[in-house]
């Protein structure tokens, strides 16, 4: 739910129905509103009016059916990477297919284009995970993800990550491995059972 | 492998306030950012962040101003001929907003505060960080659980074993906030290389500006203060 209140923060262009004088706001000012005449306003503020049925929402480039198709068939094209999308592209489609579909021209196309891109790029992105996530990882760049797909992840890959690293750290007490790091210290060769791996380096998202 | 090489080609896709924090907008709705920001940082960062004294003052006075407006014009309304009741109501909408962050703001602190009452007012950086009423709050809570304790079961234990201290001699009972976790965050301004592990022996990373990352918050910590990066 706090997403889709960030997501609200965001402009979106509306046709107002009708004329309201310019108001001031905590946040600037808005309008004046001429029915008909396009203005840019934040989508809480676009979504209020809609309610009232006071305007008509003008769906953002990105969400009309043909941009999605493209979107959807490059997110497919692109094996390596996530395409870049908006960041709250999930939650803004969702609010806007749930209070403005009847201000779309196909609303069932449009659901389905944002369906396929959400289950495209979830995908795309557990297999990254798969691959790049490695016990020896400290950061991982993450391009172009966005905030649903954030949270998502959130959970799981902090936790694996924590996980991991516990699984490591742990042996630092292990009686063999502080043996061992003694002997490091003195310029011994080390001999601990995580000596064998790689020294620990960065994984990018991108492969 | 350029780390620099994704350029800003995604810049107009982030949120309205990942872009610069800069004109046009009124103070008023930079701090509503700020705020915004200073949510999501508390809200994800393992350990209590500084409050913001001067913002949170700030806003709760633009708060009651806007309430005794808006209480203002609906009497007005209410005997008057009605005209521009859109308007208030968008703007009760708006009010309402910023009332959800500041709160949303607050409980997220008061959730860690809650969670080591007792560690947050024994440090003396995590006790500098807290509001006046945090601090008090803490203390009651703090006065609380122990009475609940006591009278709940410590009580029936034998003496030696009834204190709560989170020392035993140097042992350190009670373990601080995980700073070792993992967070994400959004990098607002070319930071540099930036070491991300405390091994030196690990590769520094490259955190450019827009990038998103998934590492550890500890060695980032400073960087979120300084509000080089925003958490996620």
């Amino acid at each position: 739910m706090e997403a889709e209140f960030l997501a609200e923060d965001e402009m979106i262009t509306m046709l107002p129905l009708v004329s309201i004088p310019k108001m001031t706001f905590l946040q600037g000012d808005y309008g004046p509103l001429i029915p008909g005449e396009p203005i840019e306003v934040p989508i809480w503020f676009a979504l209020a009016l809609k309610r009232a049925r006071k305007c008509k929402l003008v769906v953002p480039s990105w969400m009309e059916a043909k941009q999605l198709e493209k979107t959807v068939e490059n997110e497919r094209i692109s094996k390596n990477r996530l395409t870049a999308v908006p960041y709250y592209y999930a939650e803004i489609a969702s609010l806007l297919l749930h209070y403005a579909s009847d201000d779309m021209r196909s609303a069932a196309t449009v659901r389905r284009g944002v369906e396929d891109l959400t289950s495209l790029r979830s995908s795309k992105f557990r297999r990254y995970m798969q691959t790049n996530v490695r016990e020896d990882c400290n950061g991982i760049k993450i391009e172009n993800i966005c905030s649903g797909e954030l949270s998502a992840v959130r959970p799981v890959l902090c936790e694996i990550l924590e996980t991991i690293h516990r699984a490591n750290d742990s042996g630092a007490v292990d009686p063999i491995k502080m043996q061992t790091q003694t002997q490091k210290s003195q310029g011994t060769q080390s001999t601990s059972i995580f000596s064998s791996s790689k020294p620990r380096s960065l994984r990018r998202f991108r492969a | 492998m350029g780390m620099e090489e994704n350029g800003t080609q995604e810049a107009d896709v982030l949120p309205e306030d990942w872009a610069q924090e800069d004109d046009i907008s009124t103070e008023i709705s930079q701090e509503i950012r700020k705020l915004k920001r200073a949510m999501l940082n508390e809200k994800f960062s393992p350990e209590i962040l500084p409050f913001e004294t001067s913002l949170v003052h700030e806003l709760k006075e633009v708060i009651e101003v806007q309430d005794a407006l808006i209480d203002e014009e609906e009497l007005a309304r209410s005997s008057g001929p009605s005209r521009n009741s859109l308007g208030l109501h968008l703007r009760k909408i708006e009010i309402g907003r910023v009332k959800y962050l500041l709160r949303a703001y607050l409980r997220s602190r008061l959730l860690k505060i809650e969670h080591r009452a007792k560690r947050t007012l024994h440090d003396e950086l995590y006790r500098s960080r807290l509001s006046t009423d945090e601090f008090k709050y803490a203390e009651n809570f703090v006065k609380l659980m122990e009475a609940h304790f006591q009278s709940s079961f410590l009580d029936q234990l034998p003496e030696k074993l009834r204190s709560v201290d989170d020392r035993d001699g140097d042992v350190d009972m009670s373990p601080g906030p995980a700073l070792n976790r993992f967070v994400f965050c959004h990098v607002k301004k070319n930071v540099g290389t930036t070491a991300i592990s405390d091994d030196p022996t690990d590769q520094a990373l490259y955190l450019g500006a827009g990038d998103v990352y998934c590492l550890r918050y500890k060695p980032v910590r400073d960087l979120v203060e300084s509000g080089s990066i925003d958490l996620l």
